[in-house]
Formats: structure tokens, C-alpha cells, sequence
């Protein structure tokens, strides 16, 4: 009996194989997203105790145990409690092994590729050092053939964070059970977004909100392509892990039967700090300003946690300083610019379940940067550079799929855009760089148990980006992922 | 399109049913009879002994003889195997053994009793576990679809509320048959195999606490509608009637009683 339901699955699996290898070809660069099974191994849990059936999206448990720090407040916690699950060892790997094909055209021509391979590798731990002491550590190795052959990934830690709980204690505050009102983790780290993208179930589309910068083309492709762009110096996007410091809280709210959230965050990196090099002999070029930038979320639910149960609304914003890095073909617009010039996001956030399986959510952002960040690039006449960004995303989790009485099955819808209402440089038109993104994705978990996961991931997207070719055509874009998402 | 399939699922998963009657229910258990036809999961067409009287205790005895250990199975290879342990609590035993009495006093030969117990972990979290019991061929079966499975999505503890044979993927322990019992092996014609089999242990339940057995019932898949001999309950219960109604004298009664008891 086990034999046919493996038959079954592979019958399934090999449908989807062939139903993409007969869709476009296309191709798209991959995100890292985060599942720990070492998690599932020291609890003896199944995945779906933290997870959305087909991982690694977060229920509300998983979220409530991420945010009071990988705690469920019993002995089970400690890394010595002498039950813990055997085969426990606090680390996970995690990568996506299919077939992806691109397909990206502007002005009529384009590039088209695909291939089998795999996206990448997440070496990921995360945990309790001792009862709240938390800390996480996500090392990603480069690898030449990452992103199904299509360029390689940096070796970088992409985290390495600690995290102090309940510091509250040594203020003379008592917190209830399960609330930790002052916690601070230290390090470089996701941000605290509306819906964590490292958490997202898509793996080949970014949030194009938390990614988008004016002056340079959208693409969730591969590049290639002829795109005209103007230069900003600012590097920041909300949806990077950032290094700084983040101060936050979990609280339940028994009038509303949900819980309140905060976080803010300072975040600083030396990157473009002191003098500037590449300045020409005998010309002050200034000092290139620092990176220092502030972000801050907080929310309330209601009915529940706001991901499964009940629903959630939340504000967010950053604003910071970014650096204007020196433009050899203008060493006096610099000057001119002066040291680190501000920007800002703000946006609201919106979450709403229906049965417990159905999870409606999507988010708005206004950013601005300031026109002297364009200006240090020696843009005529620039100005501020402001726009909008949303998304919205509905998923669709069955305990029991209907019609096919199947469980284990993930279905999700996201539309991305991004409006702009002006261009830092005046000669670009208002629409230019508008983005319209829709992704398609069903997941099935094909096997889980309390030490693995293995999902069959198939994910479409298709987006347009106006006005970015050379020509003035529209950049438009398709991606097909068509996998195996495991984690050990 | 995805988007009229969602909605269409929507529609029609938007509420759940629960079918059978409830005898013993609240949040943390339930014992419920359930028609044989509503467990379209396990793709099952069968005929029970029932209704079955057993004293409380009798099932006390029953439920403590159950057994179980964890378990392993991996995608590819061997599985592996944990240590046995009781199956049911003190409690459990208690609260099943009094609920399963009444049950199959009322369950026909076309329900089964379906049951689904709550219980709370070292970590504080709910374990679930759920199944079924029916008397099958003189011996009594339990079918575990759930053993101790950690839930913390509420619809899925929901469609394991309402269908306590929703099995969850990945079963951690199996029951471990000990004496007058083994293991049984459904068959699963028609059935979905994306759904796991609940694991199904068979208890000779006489042997095990001095009450005689039913006869043995011809299986449903080739059985014509005859009738079968009487069970010794169905003849104690007939004695008793004819000399409550008076249609045999108190001497008549105590003889004939004493020659059915004789026969265990």
C-alpha cells in the first residue's frame, strides 16, 4: 500500500514535470527562504506544527514561536534538557532541486533559457543558547552553478544574529506567560517586513515592493536584456537582511484576543563610510556620508494570531540616511550632494483568514528619496524620487482538498506593482519602471515527518515593467520553477 | 482560472460536517457512532457484530491490553522502531471504557464508534489521537488513524474533529499486538492513496476478559443476507424479556439462563 502511494505521488509529480517542461522556456533568479527542520527534530514535532502544510510559510504557532524566540516555554526549550528529540543537531540545510526556464524580452528581442539544476543552499541554525537566549545563523555558500546555472551565489551569512528575551525583568517589569516585552537581538537579520519574505512560499519571486529601487529596472529574471536606467546611490531595500540592532515585543491582548507586535530597528553598516576613493587629484570630493537608517513595524491582531486565525493590521516605515557614493564622472557633484541624504518608506499592512484555511494579506508602501542622492550623481534638474508599492497575495491551505480528499496541498496567488508618481531624473517619464507582477504556485508536501520535509514546488510568474527599454518598450518577463523543495 | 478553482474549493469546503451521533463529546474527546457509508476515506464496505454489550470494565480491560511503540517510516528503506507503551492513560481508559460501553449497546450492524482523544505533551501542546472501533468476526478491531499527533492548525484539528479517520501523513506510532490479538491488513481498493491507511489491531476480546464471543461473521464482500445464530447477550436479553412479559415461568428463566451461561 505504501508502493502505490508512492506510485501516486510520483504519477503527480512527474505530471507537473512534464506540464512545465511544456510551458514556456523560461528561467528567473531564486530567493533563499527558511525552513528548520532541526526544530522538528529536537521537539519531535511534524512540520506542520510550525508551518503551513508544504512549508515554509509560518502558522500562527510558528510565528509565536519565532517571535518569543524559538521558545515554547517549557523544560524542552534548553539545549540541555535531557529529553530532547534524538537526532537532534541544531543545524538545517535547505535547497530547491528542478527544472527553470526564463524567458525576458524588451524591445522585441530577448533571451529565452532553462534548465535542470538547483537554486541554491541555505545552511541554516537557529535555536536557544540557554532559556532566552536566542540566537540564528544562516550561512549561504557560494556556488558556481546556483540559480539552476544562471550565475553563481555569494558565500556569505546571510544571518548571524543573538537575541536577549524578556530583558523587561531587569527594568522591574513582569511580563504574563508568553508575553516578552522587551527583547533585543543584535546582528544582521531579516527585518521585521509585513510577511516575511524568507518565509514566503515563492522562491523564484521576489516581493517587488521590498526590492525596488527608482532608476533601476525591476527584473525577477535573468539579465541580458537592453534596459535604460539613471543612477541611486541608495542601496537600502527593506526586503535585505540588514545588520543593526532590533528592540521587540509579543504581547497578547486579551480585548482582542489577538496580539500586539512591535519592532524597531537601527541599523548601520561602515560600507561607504570615510573618504571617498576614485576622486581626482587636487578636487574635494567630501566624505561620502554614512549609512544609517531606522525601521519600525507594529502590529495588532484580532481573533487569533492573524495568519491562520483572525486578522491583522499593522503599520511600517523606515527612514534613513544613504550614502552617496562618489561618481568618478562627476568628483564635484558630490560636494554638491553632500554626505549621507535622506529617504523614507511608510505603508500599512493588512491581514485576513476565513476558515483556517484561507489567508488574505497584501501590504502598501510610499517611499521617497531625496533628490540630492541624484544629484550627487550629477542628474540635471533632479528632484525627489517618490512612488508606491503593494502587493497582495491570497493562499489557500486544505486540511482536506476538496473534490480530490487530499491533504498536504498549497495554493497561492500574488499580484505585485509598483506605481511612480516622479523620477528623480525629470528626463524619465512618470510610468517609467511601473511594475505589474502575477505569481502562480501550488506546492505539495509529498513527505514530512518529525526529521524532514519534501514539497513538489511548481511557481509561474509573469510581469511587465514599463518603459525601460532602450528603445522605451516595456520589459517583460516569465519565469517557470518546477522542483523539488526539501529540507533536512 | 486558479482563481475560480479557489473559490469553487471554498464553497464547498467552507464547512465542514460531522455525521453520526455524539454520545460523549466536548473540546478535548469525543465517542461518537458514525454510518459506515459516511467513511468514504477508507473506501470500506463491512458488516459489524453489532450491537455488542460489554461491562465497563470488560472494556477497561480491553483498552489496557492495547499497545503501542513509535515508529519511523522513511520515504526509501527500513523503518525503525521506538519502545512499547500503553496506548490509553488512566484517564483515557476510564472515560473510553465507560463511553464505548454505552456505544456499542447502540451501535447497529452498519455503524462503527469513532473516538478522538486530546492529550497534552511535555511541551504543553495538544497531541491528538483518533480512530475507530468495530466488533468484526467474534473479535474486537481498533483502527488508530492518529496516535499522538501534535495539531496546532485549527482546521486540521477540525476535519480530525469531524472525521476522526482523517489520518494525518506520517504516522509516529503503530499499536503493537500482545496476546489474542494481532495486526490486520485493510484492503484498499478504491481507496485514495494519498491517504494513509489507519493502522488496525484485532482483539479477542473473550479471551481477554471471559466474555464469550459473538460468532464469527461471514465477511460483508461475500456474505448473502442471512441470518446468523444469535449472540449470548441477544439470547440472555430475549429470556429476559419473555419472563418479564410473563410468557415463562421465574424457574423456567433461572434454568435456562444457568444453560446459556454454561456455554462460556
Amino acid at each position: 500500500m505504501k508502493t502505490s502511494r508512492l506510485h501516486a505521488r510520483a504519477a503527480i509529480a512527474m505530471l507537473l514535470v512534464l506540464i512545465a517542461l511544456m510551458s514556456y522556456e523560461l528561467s528567473g533568479l531564486v530567493q533563499t527562504a527558511d525552513a528548520i527542520p532541526a526544530f522538528a527534530r529536537k521537539y519531535d514535532f511534524k512540520c506542520n506544527v510550525c508551518h503551513v502544510p508544504g512549508f515554509p510559510k509560518l502558522n500562527d504557532f510558528g510565528n509565536l514561536f519565532r517571535d518569543r524566540g524559538y521558545q515554547l516555554g517549557s523544560d524542552a526549550d534548553s539545549p540541555v534538557y535531557e529529553g530532547i528529540g534524538t537526532g537532534y543537531w541544531p543545524v538545517s540545510l535547505r535547497t530547491t532541486v528542478g527544472y527553470q526556464s526564463a524567458n525576458v524580452r524588451t524591445d522585441g528581442s530577448g533571451i529565452t533559457s532553462g534548465g535542470f539544476g538547483f537554486t541554491g543552499l541555505d545552511l541554516l541554525s537557529f535555536g536557544t543558547l540557554d532559556r532566552n537566549l536566542a540566537f540564528g545563523v544562516v550561512f549561504t555558500p557560494g556556488l558556481g552553478s546556483a540559480g539552476f546555472g544562471t550565475g553563481a551565489s555569494d558565500s556569505d551569512l546571510e544571518s548571524a544574529f543573538v537575541r536577549l528575551m524578556r530583558l523587561e525583568r531587569f527594568l522591574g517589569v513582569k511580563s504574563g506567560s508568553g508575553d516578552y516585552l522587551l527583547n533585543l537581538k543584535v546582528g544582521k537579520f531579516e527585518l521585521d517586513v509585513p510577511f516575511s519574505e524568507k518565509r514566503s512560499p515563492t522562491l523564484n519571486t521576489t516581493f517587488a515592493m521590498y526590492h525596488y529601487m527608482p532608476g533601476t529596472p525591476y527584473t525577477a529574471t535573468i539579465g541580458g536584456t537592453s534596459t535604460s536606467s539613471y543612477l541611486n546611490p541608495n542601496t537600502f531595500a527593506i526586503g535585505e537582511n540588514q545588520p543593526g540592532a532590533e528592540l521587540s515585543a509579543i504581547k497578547k491582548t486579551s480585548m482582542t484576543d489577538g496580539y500586539f507586535r512591535y519592532s524597531l530597528s537601527a541599523l548601520a553598516t561602515n560600507t561607504f563610510s570615510g573618504p571617498l576613493s576614485g576622486c581626482p587629484s587636487g578636487i574635494t570630493c567630501g566624505t561620502g556620508g554614512r549609512n544609517v537608517n531606522f525601521y519600525g513595524h507594529v502590529t495588532q491582531s484580532f481573533g487569533g494570531y492573524g495568519i491562520v486565525t483572525g486578522q491583522r493590521i499593522g503599520l511600517f516605515g523606515a527612514f534613513g540616511t544613504a550614502p552617496t557614493l562618489v561618481n568618478p564622472t562627476c568628483p564635484t557633484c558630490q560636494a554638491v550632494a553632500g554626505s549621507g541624504q535622506p529617504f523614507s518608506r511608510f505603508g500599512v499592512d493588512v491581514s485576513l483568514t476565513l476558515n483556517g484555511e484561507w489567508n488574505l494579506f497584501g501590504a502598501w508602501m510610499w517611499g521617497n528619496d531625496s533628490k540630492n542622492l541624484f544629484v550627487s550623481q550629477g542628474i540635471a534638474d533632479a528632484q525627489n524620487a517618490s512612488w508606491n508599492g503593494a502587493f497582495v497575495e491570497l493562499d489557500y491551505a486544505p486540511a482536506l482538498l476538496p473534490l480530490l480528499d487530499m491533504p498536504d496541498w498549497f495554493f497561492s496567488y500574488r499580484y505585485d506593482l509598483i506605481r511612480n508618481n516622479r523620477q528623480g531624473d525629470p528626463t524619465f517619464t512618470k510610468n517609467y519602471n511601473n511594475v505589474d507582477s502575477h505569481t502562480f504556485l501550488v506546492r505539495y508536501f509529498i513527505h514530512h515527518s518529525t526529521r524532514t520535509d519534501l514539497a513538489l514546488h511548481a511557481e509561474y510568474n509573469t510581469y511587465r515593467t514599463t518603459g525601460v527599454g532602450t528603445n522605451g518598450g516595456d520589459l517583460m518577463g516569465q519565469t517557470m520553477l518546477v522542483g523539488f523543495d526539501f529540507a533536512y | 482560472m486558479l482563481l475560480v478553482c479557489l473559490l469553487t474549493a471554498a464553497c464547498s469546503a467552507a464547512a465542514p460536517k460531522s455525521e453520526g451521533t455524539c454520545l460523549s463529546c466536548d473540546d478535548h474527546r469525543l465517542v461518537r457512532i458514525i454510518p459506515v457509508d459516511a467513511q468514504a476515506a477508507s473506501g470500506q464496505s463491512r458488516r459489524f457484530d453489532h450491537p455488542l454489550s460489554l461491562e465497563k470494565k470488560q472494556w477497561e480491560t480491553v483498552l489496557r491490553s492495547v499497545n503501542v511503540r513509535s515508529i519511523h517510516w522513511p520515504l526509501l528503506g527500513p523503518s525503525y522502531h521506538g519502545t512499547m507503551e500503553p496506548a490509553f492513560t488512566d484517564e483515557e481508559v476510564s472515560y473510553l471504557g465507560a463511553a464505548l460501553q454505552r456505544a456499542f449497546q447502540e451501535a447497529t450492524a452498519q455503524q462503527r464508534v469513532v473516538f478522538a482523544l486530546t492529550r497534552s505533551s511535555n511541551a504543553g501542546l495538544s497531541q491528538l489521537t483518533s480512530g475507530a472501533w468495530f466488533v468484526e468476526q467474534g473479535r474486537i478491531h481498533l483502527q488508530f488513524a492518529n496516535y499522538r499527533v501534535t495539531v496546532t492548525m485549527p482546521s486540521i484539528r477540525q476535519q480530525m474533529w469531524n472525521d476522526p479517520l482523517f489520518a494525518q501523513g506520517g504516522a509516529f506510532y503503530e499499536p503493537v499486538p500482545g496476546a489474542h490479538q494481532e495486526t490486520v491488513k485493510v484492503a484498499q481498493a478504491g481507496g485514495n492513496p494519498f491517504r494513509p491507511e489507519p493502522a488496525e489491531l484485532a482483539i479477542e476480546h473473550g479471551a481477554l476478559t471471559g466474555h464469550a464471543s459473538p460468532p464469527p461473521a461471514v465477511p460483508s464482500a461475500v456474505a448473502a443476507p442471512a441470518t446468523s445464530s444469535p449472540s449470548l447477550e441477544d439470547s440472555l436479553g430475549q429470556l429476559k424479556r419473555l419472563y418479564e412479559q410473563g410468557l415463562i415461568t421465574e424457574e423456567d428463566y433461572r434454568t435456562k439462563k444457568q444453560q446459556l451461561l454454561d456455554r462460556l
